[in-house]
């Protein structure tokens, strides 16, 4: 069982490597168009799994940032998410995973609460993002946002790293939302 | 010409079918041929001619089918079912595509609830009573008159109250329909009516309709049936009236009354709204002396969802009634707010404005703002916050996936709200509400200098509150965001900053005595 680690390998020179792991693999592919539409500084290079652990034989540069997309209509969606966080090393959680719960819109259609996902990002402090990836102007600046977040875990922002960031993101201890 | 020939053709038709006799039939066929040769002449008047003579021929067909339900059915052979149903599906087609004119609605509404036909085509022809842009009172009111004989099913009777609470606003006027108050309450004891039969009532009633008696029956009611929403919301609504005529408690923040019984409609409704004020425009200024309040010819606020302000009293003719000295002593008289144009006007009637029965509609009225400003009334702003809430909640456009079209309206109403809190200096409950719910979806850009400048006029409370609700996601937009997002949201809490000085340091003004928070 290999476990993906940070800093197994040596960065390439100016590229920036993205994972995203999800089951909706529509929402994936249309997410990472839209990112390689972004201008970015650096060479950007969106890598796609349905789940971890990623197969060993490929040859791929480092990762810069997971990020997790789970689906609120769906339970499997959430499992497999939560499978597959077993197989990233701690290494990562220092600012290089981001969860990203699509569908939040509908609440009639979801299965799964937005506390459960909220509980699941806080116990692993990581920031979670919401967005609906089915909608074009959504995930346009979605995809905005995450090359931003790319470019400082890669490094590529001076002054900032990607656990400054982290520390800015991260909400601390907050009771869950409840009906106002 | 012709509308005034088919009147008189159903007048014809209503005292001849009485005995049912089949021959009259071959007559009103004969009327209803007549009907190309009119379309001709008016054709001629019109220079455009190719795209007419479609419209004409589509006239011509939705003539027919009028005609032939106005007939009555033939009892005849089992052809009539096909016939029956390609007129059906005539008059479905058109009210849906453009809707249907009010003398086309005026005699559907009385084969539909004579019960000539059978339930099932009385709900069908109910269900795409949609109109062009408004129902004529009196054909409403025939409708009812034919409720009392009886002739239809429970069931298109609670169609029927459904579809009038749908199509509420788009009545002309609503002065004899207000005058059968009394017979619509008696309708309250049948218990499938009653929901509907409440939220009409609800839409109604005016301060005049509140009478003790009527406040004994729905008490009894509320006793024999129990705590229903419904009739909580008429008791709510006469007690914000005559709050001395009732005694009993009621729960004040009641989230939803009704149920959504307009749901077969909500399309058709909305775009009868839109022909009806035309696309949006630019929105208008807040000016102290609003312009033309004619209410036809009014140009509306870009958002066909605010409602058109309407008291409800407004007489027909321009010139007022002559007051009699009943009139002049009792104050019971209340000024119809069609009428009120200036400030000093609202002064001199503070006492008995009559508000409109759709909260909503005050927020284009800047009038109306001062005058909610300085009444201290908890009904008056519950009333207005239920509907904000519910609007914002419907019309937020990242919840309606689907709906990315409905941006613009929703950016223009929310302008609206904003331009009513900058002038009322405080921001609504509701609002805040909305803000603090929905700012974990938001993307950072839809809508976003309105977004912005909702968060800057939230009311004062303290920095532990608002931290998790508002800003630790705002930070989380902030530090992943173009620098030109940053910015706003800079500008907005400075914003907010001096908003929340301001109100303080008033209240330092009102109660020097007192130590301030901070």
């Amino acid at each position: 069982m290999s476990v993906l680690r940070p800093l197994d390998k040596l960065p390439g020179l100016n590229m920036a490597t993205i994972l995203l792991v999800g089951v909706e693999d529509a929402l994936l592919q249309q997410l990472a168009d839209s990112m390689l539409k972004e201008d970015c500084a650096s060479e950007m290079r969106v890598h796609l799994a349905k789940s971890l652990p990623l197969p060993s034989n490929v040859n791929r540069p480092r990762i810069d940032l997971v990020v997790f997309v789970i689906n609120l209509h769906s339970k499997y969606s959430l499992q497999n998410v939560e499978k597959s966080l077993c197989h990233l090393d701690a290494g990562f959680f220092l600012g290089k995973v981001c969860f990203l719960a699509t569908g939040a819109g509908q609440d009639s259609h979801c299965s799964i609460h937005r506390n459960t996902v909220r509980k699941l990002a806080h116990t692993y402090r990581s920031p979670l993002l919401f967005c609906d990836l089915e909608v074009d102007g959504f995930r346009a600046s979605m995809a905005q946002r995450l090359v931003r977040m790319l470019q400082i875990c890669a490094g590529h922002v001076p002054g900032v790293s990607a656990l400054n960031l982290l520390s800015l993101l991260r909400s601390p201890e907050s009771p869950p939302l409840e009906e106002l | 010409m012709s509308p005034q020939k088919r009147v008189k053709n159903s007048q014809a038709q209503k005292r001849t079918s009485q005995g049912r006799d089949t021959f009259q039939t071959s007559l009103s066929a004969w009327k209803v041929k007549e009907k190309p040769s009119d379309s001709n002449i008016w054709k001629q008047n019109n220079p455009v001619e190719a795209h007419e003579h479609v419209d004409d021929e589509a006239e011509d067909i939705l003539q027919i089918a009028v005609g032939y339900f106005e007939k009555g059915p033939i009892k005849t052979s089992r052809s009539k079912d096909k016939i029956l149903e390609k007129h059906l599906k005539t008059v479905e087609n058109v009210a849906w595509k453009n809707g249907l004119a009010p003398e086309a609605i005026d005699i559907l509404l009385n084969v539909a609830l004579s019960g000539k036909f059978g339930t099932a085509v009385n709900t069908r022809i109910l269900k795409c009573m949609i109109p062009t842009t408004l129902v004529s009172e009196e054909s409403v009111v025939k409708a009812i008159s034919w409720l009392c004989v009886g002739k239809c099913s429970g069931n298109t009777k609670v169609l029927f109250y459904r579809w009038l609470v749908a199509m509420f606003d788009f009545i002309d006027q609503k002065e004899q329909i207000n005058l059968l108050y009394g017979f619509f309450f008696a309708s309250l004891q049948d218990d499938a009516l009653c929901p509907y039969v409440c939220h009409l009532l609800y839409l109604l009633t005016k301060k005049d309709n509140v009478k003790p008696f009527r406040v004994r029956k729905l008490l009894d009611l509320q006793a024999k049936m129990g705590m229903q929403p419904h009739l909580q919301a008429l008791l709510s609504l006469y007690k914000f009236f005559a709050p001395t005529l009732i005694s009993v408690s009621l729960p004040i923040r009641k989230k939803i009354y009704f149920k959504n019984s307009k749901d077969l409609w909500d399309s058709a409704v909305l775009a009868v709204r839109l022909r009806n004020h035309g696309p949006f425009s630019e929105p208008l200024k807040l000016t102290l002396s609003p312009a033309d309040l004619h209410p036809l010819k009014r140009k509306w606020n870009s958002h066909s969802v605010i409602p058109r302000l309407n008291s409800g009293n407004y007489a027909k003719g321009q010139g007022k009634k002559e007051m009699s000295l009943s009139d002049h002593l009792s104050c019971n008289r209340s000024l119809p707010l069609e009428q009120l144009q200036s400030f000093p006007l609202l002064l001199k009637n503070i006492h008995c404005l009559e508000l409109p029965s759709q909260m909503g509609s005050v927020l284009n009225n800047s009038l109306l703002l001062h005058y909610i400003n300085c009444v201290r009334d908890e009904s008056l702003l519950l009333r207005l916050y239920h509907w904000l809430s519910q609007i914002l909640q419907e019309e937020c456009i990242w919840y309606k996936v689907n709906d990315y079209e409905h941006g613009k309206e929703f950016t223009n109403f929310l302008d609206t709200v904003i331009r009513a809190e900058c002038f009322l200096q405080e921001g609504f409950y509701s609002c805040e509400a909305f803000l603090y719910k929905s700012i974990p979806l938001w993307d950072g850009l839809c809508c976003r200098s309105q977004f912005l400048q909702l968060v800057s006029w939230i009311p004062f409370s303290s920095f532990s509150e608002v931290k998790p609700l508002l800003f630790d996601h705002l930070a989380q937009l902030f530090f992943t965001s173009t620098i030109y997002f940053k910015c706003s949201v800079l500008q907005s809490l400075k914003e907010l900053l001096q908003n929340w000085l301001l109100w303080l340091s008033m209240d330092v003004h009102m109660k020097p005595t007192m130590s301030s928070p901070l």
